[in-house]
């Protein structure tokens, strides 16, 4: 599939849209600092009146904002803004601490945007519940975050039994999701998580944030924690159940490999900003940035090693 | 010893009742308010601080200070007993509390929160599930610490094995004094072994 040609934002409505988001951290105590540039009044702590729009700021090039990054905060999430389809697999790529958390976070509002504004099929999410939002979305992270003190079973249906679902549809839906993320359901059900190796954790932890069928799917380094093997069947299971539940997939990996073999298109990040969005084939084509260049060629070489001497692909896990 | 307590087994065995009142008393209402507490301090970091603060002053305080410090307010008797011991409860109930709860792996809460548990939710399904062992701990620490204290607040006629002890001292009766100091030990060592065999269970 290429979606290169696409000119985005013709036909329907993006799945999500970024616009121009920021979120800025403390450097010294790591809380934000909640300084809402883009939005009046409400603001409980002011900062001397240093609260104006960092895009104004951006824009007048004014000194004092340089001055105000160095001492208050940071941006972990820099102007940024993107349109992803409805069914896509985006895959975010960036270096340990260029964001990628935050935008994720933001996305399902476990973060706020310290500016800017996150649409969900065109709506505000800042208008919604954020309890409603996340059950619209499903959330993975790379330690899978099971539930200790719960089976297999229970983590899974966690959300369809706050929803009071009746007993017997729970069931059915966990061997259902059991069956698509690959384990056998009645071997895995009454399993406690410390009963699973890494991958199967994760597979739990996928299926148990596919429990409600969620538009969308927020995957934060899932398979981060892996053996290459078992990353490579993970890999192959996600695609296909990207391709079983059409969802729109938001992925984020730091390994140059995976992102480039996931995603139909691929979000580049460095410094909280967005270097280059586009289809795999493309970046590797037309770089849009020295830093996209850098990576290609340093991921390129690594490849031609492996190429060279031994037949099979090791990633390149940092 | 024996024969005291064949002649007078309702000067013992009234002190130990009324003793055991008093800590369920105290450790009811604590629990209760430091339940209260706790969630107040996870929702707010700078208030907490300060609260524990102020309590670990609180539980500086000698008891006999506290008690007197209260009599004015609150008069002689069980009232102010159970005041003053449900707030040094306050201190280590919070602290465990606290504690207790944050431990739990922020990756579990993210995970809770992010599939879109409310915050009660995520309290009561996983945090407080997980944090069990330490929110007991906080609780037996609590009931030992005021069975201990407890036996002074009969120094404010409020019953309990301290009026066993007082009234052996002053009269200097040794079959009250063994009994006072037996039972209130006892107690406390029966209770903590009780309640820590529960916790390894939990
Ligand atoms: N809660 C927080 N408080 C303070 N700083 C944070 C917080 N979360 C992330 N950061 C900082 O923001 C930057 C981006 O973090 P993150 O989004 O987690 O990066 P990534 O996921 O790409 O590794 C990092 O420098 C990190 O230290
Ligand atoms: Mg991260």
């Amino acid at each position: 599939m290429n979606h290169s040609s696409e000119k985005e934002g013709l036909c329907a409505v993006p799945a999500i849209e970024y616009r121009n988001v920021y979120k800025r951290f403390d450097r010294t105590d790591g809380k934000s600092l909640r300084v809402r540039p883009c939005r009046k009044g409400g603001d409980k702590r002011k900062k001397q009146g240093e609260e104006s729009c960092p895009d104004a700021e951006a824009s007048a090039g004014a000194s004092s904002a340089g001055a105000l990054k160095e001492e208050s905060g940071f941006y972990a999430v820099n102007n940024l803004s993107a349109e992803i389809r409805d069914g896509e697999l985006i895959t975010i790529l960036g270096s340990s601490g260029c964001g990628k958390t935050t935008l994720l976070k933001m996305t399902n509002r476990l973060y706020e945007p310290d500016g800017g504004s996150i649409l969900l099929f065109g709506e505000d999410i800042q208008k919604q519940d954020p309890v409603q939002l996340r059950r619209k979305m499903g959330y993975v992270i790379q330690q899978a975050g099971l539930f200790p003190h719960m089976t297999v079973e229970d983590n899974v249906s966690v959300i369809p039994r706050l929803l009071k679902w009746e007993p017997a549809r729970c069931r059915d839906r966990v061997t259902e999701l059991l069956e698509l993320v690959g384990l056998e359901p009645d071997q895995y059900r009454s399993r406690y998580p410390s009963q699973l190796s890494g991958g199967q954790q994760q597979r739990v932890g996928l299926a148990r944030a596919l429990a409600t069928k969620p538009g969308v799917m927020l995957l934060d380094e899932p398979f981060g924690a892996v053996d290459a093997i078992t990353r490579l069947n993970l890999q192959n299971e996600l695609l296909r159940i990207h391709r079983e539940t059409g969802g729109t997939f938001l992925f984020v990996t730091h390994d140059i490999h995976e992102a480039f073999r996931l995603g139909n298109r691929v979000m580049i990040m460095n410094g909280g900003r967005l270097l280059q969005m586009d289809t795999p084939e493309t970046i590797v084509r037309k770089p849009a940035d020295p830093f996209v260049e850098t990576l290609i060629r340093s991921a390129m070489e690594q490849e031609h090693f492996w190429n060279s001497s031994i037949a099979f692909d090791r990633g390149a896990d940092k | 010893m024996i024969r005291f307590l064949t002649r007078h087994p309702e000067k013992i065995y009234i002190p130990l009742l009324e003793h055991i009142e008093l800590v369920f008393l105290t450790l009811i209402i604590s629990v209760a308010i430091a339940a209260v507490l706790t969630l107040i301090c996870l929702r707010n970091e700078s208030l907490s601080l300060w609260l524990q603060q102020l309590l670990g002053v609180v539980y500086s305080i000698p008891s006999l200070a506290l008690f007197a410090i209260l009599i004015p307010v609150t008069g002689l008797g069980r009232t102010t007993a159970v005041i003053a011991l449900t707030a040094y409860n306050q201190y280590l109930l919070l602290r465990n509390f606290t504690t207790g709860l944050k431990e739990v792996d922020p990756a579990v809460t993210d995970a809770a929160k992010g599939i879109g548990m409310t915050w009660l939710q995520v309290l009561t399904k996983v945090q407080i599930p997980l944090a069990r062992r330490a929110l007991f701990a906080g609780i037996r620490l609590a009931v030992v610490s005021t069975i201990g204290i407890g036996t002074i607040a009969a120094s404010i006629n409020a019953g309990g094995l301290g009026t066993l002890l007082f009234d052996g001292l002053r009269t200097m009766n040794i079959a009250r004094i063994l009994w006072g100091s037996i039972l209130s030990a006892g107690l406390a060592i029966l209770t903590n072994a009780l309640l820590r065999a529960a916790e390894e269970r939990l």
